[in-house]
């Protein structure tokens, strides 16, 4: 035996077979389930998004290790993960770059860029996720399969409508690639049982979630609608495979119930409060950032150090951070009912203002019983599919000092707008002409859809008489009822006109 | 080359503000969402700095050193205030875009920085061309830099659509993240081909930590001219 | 019935049917026998003798030097070969007592005499133990008749016989409870007469039945010793854990068992005191396992202490035909030493040689990526230590943080968390070199 061959190093000798690879393959297997029903039921393209994703991680991760000149890591398998992570949160009717940008800003910037494997600060797949909310808002949000379009039962919930939880759960109904809650709990338990995930996290994350919803929420406890909760909307997903990856929670058992917790309640605050789609993506990687500081009051006593009874001393640390998590959780809906009412008041005084300038020879604004009525009748519907998302709010009527009525003022809402809801107010006199436009509501972009605002776009409405008014996006208007688009705000601008030409609609058959 | 060329390069290239020396973030990042706004800036910042920079020098000798940041921030903010008036007046679509931030040049940071570290110790001519240079480079600085975020996040250039319809811009671009995201790759690209600054090498104790003006308006000990 | 057990551990796949099931075999050398003086913790033994001495089996050859040392005992006759520094077994090099080997074996006067030991007083049976040059046995080699002595023996009210031997490939104490069960409580008797207000507890893992029955029938009739069984698992024999599963109490760095109220004896150093004791036989010869894949015969031998190991490799069949030894370590494959010769002497704590085929930690190398932070070493730490942060901090150099947040002293070197590590990280040479410099730091 030659001895100069003896091979040297540091104990132990010997080690368990599970590597870094063998644990991402494990939780690719986990996602198996989800991805293949996407498939099944979405067909081709579902089946392009994901690959597509995966592929363009992979790609991406490999040219920025050779640009960078690092050792190459595809091998390990993080990359194909949050690939196939990112392409089944997103809708099955996305274009196909929409995974591609998505996948390559996630590994990118989130992960190479801040050092690679074990380095990223925030969940990868989330944040492409989150990129691609805020870069392509409405083809993330739309969910029409075969040209259908449906509300996802989320959506449906919030207005009020009926659910089938059963086909929820399966994963029949509208919503992303991978939203079938029972593939994602059977990929879930399967990571359980092999210990690729541990308990912790799914179920402080599940467990607040539904206490949150349950205290906060419009149904409340009501066993369906919770369940319902739970299943929609990426939180099981979330639970399971988002929140539970080990680079960006907690590292010691006490730590991660503690961001499960707070992850379920941020996720609950961010369902029943905001007004974006997505409420698990943004709660998940707020939550990462809390992660170091959760580490670091988190640090269990070792064997010497505990109390005697053997069990570790309560986590007094954590529970103060849970505490006050849902104390400004509180706080903050308790600060929103105070100050809805007032809020709405400002509006009506703004109105109030907006009204004058368009109507300017009144003396007062009185409403009137029987355009009420016809307003109520309306609901809460749109006025008409052809003019786009527009509702009317509110008419009041104009009356001088001797009590006639000089002009009508309709208050408008359209939710074409670029960056949100526009609200307008048209001032018409008795004949119908406008006397003029003014916003209450214009959000848009600066130097672009705010230019709507300004009088040069607002004057070629003034002392116009017609039934509808027409957009030019060219420019060069010669009729009356032309409108000049803003240049470069054809969105804005179109809702505008639209909008305006709701009002007209209803004067004319409702007021006139 | 001479003093005065020297003078330019040194404020677009060596010590840019906005990629090199960081100064001026908060308008940099809030009013580039298309290039027009950009060179608006640019320029307006430009006129106040050419003209602070050369009052200033004009009246180093005057201005009593305990008084120095009041004496400073009352000249800037009459030169902004000008400025403002003039673009109320002649610029009113330019004036509506860049909003709150014009009042705000009288707090950015190039201007007292330049003020505090340059104009105060030198000639009017020299401060004159430091002025220049350095509001030519925020200006360079800020039309690239909404020229990205403009075509990439709505799809014109100078107003102009250059992508066709059929693809849809990346929104976050046009938005606070993508203004975060944008500055960091082109100060990354800056990075890898060796254009940064130097003089972060020599200085020894100062980390650039504090807030204001990372070096050129340092007040306490660790310039690189003084070792430490 | 589950069995008492600790929180954390790992399960490395045990590897003892190489050997449990061969008879053990006296085994005499035929090379010459090397000593170093400081095979045990402490100050190292002072030589007696001096090049060209005669010397006969049990004589003393080197003394204790200090309040904590052990004496050394030549374990065969023949001559002072000379007094140098020669390579030891975990690599370095210390003075040896290199004595020339006759075959002969004649033992030195007074070896072997019965002694009655219910006449000896507490005092006498310290001392037979401190003339027996007996160290801790299990691996530690502390002077045993300094741990027997504490301060106040009567606060002692446990006497753990380690029995536990739970790291792969070694049946040494597994084969002694079986052939030696009456030896091993007698010694635990003789303990137990320097602590009188202590029982004595056995504790052996679950997976050595046949040790077991054997000990449990061989202290059936004294009341005051019970055996324990406990749950197989690494470190189950580590002196903490044992503690904690015996007795409820959780020691700390820094504490000894003592303070706690506990004595912990390995099972061999139990067997060696009843030998000394009663039959007057310093500690010349112990059990030990050649094992591994690599081996043509693994089993177990008696062996004499300063045998060098090529003739134990020798006796065990050498290596196997067509196969090549990557590895060579002297103790178990968890905490074992990798040993670059084998022209290199037991002392008396090596308890094992374990020859290995295959080299995990070379593929480990290969397998290596940056720490994924999954918790894995974390939860299978006997201690509760959580090696992710401590290893964070070390390789930043925070050695405040180490200690004082993390309690970095603590660890006691298992390497369950290096082994269990998906991302294969070195975390157990990084804990060892950081716990060096700190204490270095400490001492100075």
């Amino acid at each position: 035996m030659n001895e100069k061959l003896l091979n040297m190093s540091s104990s132990p000798h010997v080690r368990h077979r599970l590597t870094t690879g063998a644990v991402m393959t494990d939780v690719t297997l986990a996602l198996l389930p989800a991805a293949v029903f996407g498939i099944y039921r979405y067909g081709i393209h579902a089946f392009l998004i994901l690959l597509i994703s995966v592929a363009s991680a992979v790609v991406t991760e490999f040219l920025y290790d050779m640009a960078a000149k690092k050792p190459l890591t595809i091998k390990d398998g993080s990359a194909v993960v949050t690939g196939l992570l990112l392409g089944l949160s997103l809708s099955p009717a996305v274009p196909l770059y929409l995974p591609c940008l998505g996948s390559v800003f996630a590994i990118l910037f989130v992960k190479c860029f801040f050092g690679g494997l074990g380095k990223n600060f925030m969940n990868p797949a989330l944040t492409g996720r989150c990129f691609l909310l805020i870069s392509f808002g409405s083809a993330m949000t739309n969910f029409s399969v075969d040209g259908v379009s449906s509300a996802t039962p989320l959506a449906a919930l919030r207005a009020g409508e009926a659910v089938n939880l059963s086909q929820t759960v399966l994963g029949y109904t509208t919503g992303v690639i991978g939203g079938s809650a029972i593939a994602l709990l059977i990929g879930g338990i399967f990571l359980l049982i092999t210990g690729g995930i541990t308990f912790e996290i799914p179920a402080a994350f599940i467990a607040s979630f539904a206490v949150f919803m349950g205290l906060f929420g419009d149904q409340g406890f009501d066993p369906s609608s919770l369940l319902l909760h739970i299943c929609g909307g990426g939180v099981l997903m979330g639970a399971f495979f988002m929140a539970t990856d080990p680079v960006t929670s907690p590292v010691t058992s006490r730590g991660q119930l503690l961001y499960g917790a707070v992850t379920g309640i941020l996720s609950g605050l961010f369902r029943v409060y905001g007004s974006s789609a997505d409420s698990v993506s943004y709660a998940i990687i707020i939550a990462n950032m809390t992660v170091p500081f959760i580490d670091k009051i988190s640090v269990p006593k070792p064997l010497g150090y505990r109390s005697i009874s053997g069990k570790p001393q309560f986590p007094k640390a954590a529970v103060n951070l849970t505490i006050i998590t849902l104390c400004a959780g509180l706080a903050l809906s308790s600060v929103y009912l105070l100050t809805k009412d007032k809020i709405e008041e400002q509006k009506l005084a703004a109105n109030a203002a907006s009204y004058k300038e368009v109507c300017p020879d009144v003396e007062s604004f009185v409403s009137d019983d029987a355009i009420n009525t016809k307003i109520e009748a309306l609901g809460d519907g749109i006025y008409d599919e052809k003019f786009g998302k527009t509702f009317i709010n509110n008419v009041v009527v104009g009356k001088d000092a001797a009590d006639t009525t000089v002009g009508y003022v309709i208050s408008v809402s359209s939710g074409d707008g670029y960056d949100g809801t526009i609200t307008l107010s048209v001032g018409l006199d008795t004949e119908g002409t406008v006397l003029g436009i003014s916003f209450t509501e214009l959000h848009e972009t600066a130097g672009m859809g705010m230019l709507c605002g300004e009088d040069a776009f607002r004057s070629q409405f003034t002392g116009v008489n017609t039934d509808a008014f027409i957009l030019n996006k060219a420019g060069g208007s010669t009729a009356d009822n032309e409108i000049d688009s803003v240049s470069g705000a054809s969105t804005s601008s179109g809702a505008v006109v639209n909008a305006v030409n709701t009002a007209l609609a209803f004067y004319a058959s409702s007021i006139r | 080359m001479n003093k005065y060329a020297e003078r330019i390069y040194n404020g677009v290239v060596k010590e840019n503000p906005s990629l090199i020396l960081m100064l001026g973030m908060c308008p940099t990042l809030a009013v580039t969402t298309s290039a027009v706004n950009g060179i608006g800036m640019g320029l307006s910042t430009l006129a106040v700095l050419i003209f602070s920079n050369l009052i200033i020098s004009f009246m180093r000798k005057i201005i009593p050193d305990q008084v120095r940041l009041p004496a400073y921030i009352v000249i800037v903010a009459s030169l902004v205030t000008v400025v403002d008036l003039l673009l109320q007046a002649y610029a009113p679509d330019l004036y509506a875009a860049l909003g709150i931030y014009i009042p705000l040049i009288v707090v950015n940071c190039i201007i007292l920085g330049r003020a505090e570290a340059y104009a105060n110790k030198v000639e009017p001519g020299l401060a004159l061309f430091d002025g220049l240079g350095m509001g030519l480079g925020f200006t360079i600085a800020l039309t690239l830099i909404g020229m990205i975020r403009e075509l990439l996040g709505s799809g014109k250039l100078f107003g102009f659509s250059i992508l066709p319809d059929s693809v849809s811009p990346i929104a976050i671009f046009v938005k606070a993240p993508g203004a975060f995201l944008v500055i960091a790759l082109i100060i990354a690209v800056m990075n890898a081909l060796h254009i940064k600054n130097n003089s972060a090498d020599l200085v020894k104790g100062c980390d650039g930590c504090c807030n204001h003006c990372s070096k050129s308006g340092c007040q306490n000990e660790y310039k690189e001219d003084k070792p430490v | 019935m589950s069995h008492k057990t600790f929180r954390g551990g790992v399960h490395p796949a045990g590897h003892k049917d190489l050997s449990k099931n061969c008879p053990v075999e006296e085994f005499l050398p035929k090379g010459e026998l090397v000593f170093p003086i400081n095979q045990h913790i402490g100050k190292p033994a002072k030589p007696i003798v001096k090049k060209g001495d005669p010397i006969l089996a049990g004589q003393l050859i080197a003394e204790a030097d200090g309040f904590v040392s052990a004496n050394i005992v030549c374990s065969c006759s023949g001559k002072v070969k000379a007094i140098e520094e020669r390579h030891t077994v975990n690599g370095g090099r210390a003075m040896c007592i290199v004595i020339e080997n006759d075959g002969l074996f004649t033992p030195a006067l007074g070896i072997g005499i019965e002694r009655d030991d219910t006449s000896m007083t507490g005092p006498q049976i310290l001392d037979a133990i401190k003339k027996a040059g007996i160290v801790g046995l299990g691996g530690a080699g502390f002077p045993t008749h300094v741990k027997l002595a504490p301060r106040n023996p009567e606060q002692i009210d446990f006497v753990i016989a380690n029995g536990s031997e739970c790291e792969p490939y070694i049946t040494c104490d597994d084969q002694l409870m079986r052939t030696q069960s009456s030896g091993i409580v007698e010694g635990m008797r003789l303990v137990l007469r320097l602590f009188p207000n202590a029982r004595g507890v056995i504790a052996i893992e679950d997976n050595k039945p046949e040790a077991i029955a054997a000990m449990t029938s061989a202290c059936a009739s004294d009341s005051n010793i019970s055996v324990l069984e406990v749950k197989a698992k690494y470190p189950e024999g580590g002196e903490r854990n044992l503690i904690g599963v015996v007795t409820g109490r959780q020691l700390r760095f820094g504490q000894l068992p003592a303070d706690l109220g506990c004595v912990v004896c390995n099972v061999s150093s139990l067997n060696a005191i009843y030998r000394a004791v009663c039959k007057s036989e310093p500690l010349m010869s112990r059990l030990f396992t050649v094992s591994g894949d690599a081996v043509a015969h693994p089993h177990t031998m008696e062996v004499r202490i300063g045998t060098s190991c090529r003739e134990l490799l020798e006796a065990a069949g050498g290596i196997k035909p067509d196969c090549t030894a990557k590895k060579i370590l002297c103790g178990g494959p968890m905490m074992g030493i990798a040993m670059s010769t084998l022209d290199v002497p037991i002392a008396k704590n090596n308890n094992a040689l374990t020859v290995l085929a295959e080299d995990e930690v070379e593929l480990a190398e290969e397998q290596m990526t940056a720490c994924l932070r999954c918790g894995r070493c974390g939860h299978v730490c006997p201690i509760g230590l959580v090696p992710q942060m401590m290893a964070e901090a070390a390789e930043r150099k925070d050695y405040e943080r180490y200690e004082k947040k993390l309690y970095g002293l603590d660890c006691i070197a298992c390497g369950s968390c290096t082994y269990i590590c998906p991302a294969k990280r070195p975390l157990m040479q990084l804990f060892k070199q950081t716990k060096a410099v700190i204490m270095a730091a400490k001492r100075k």
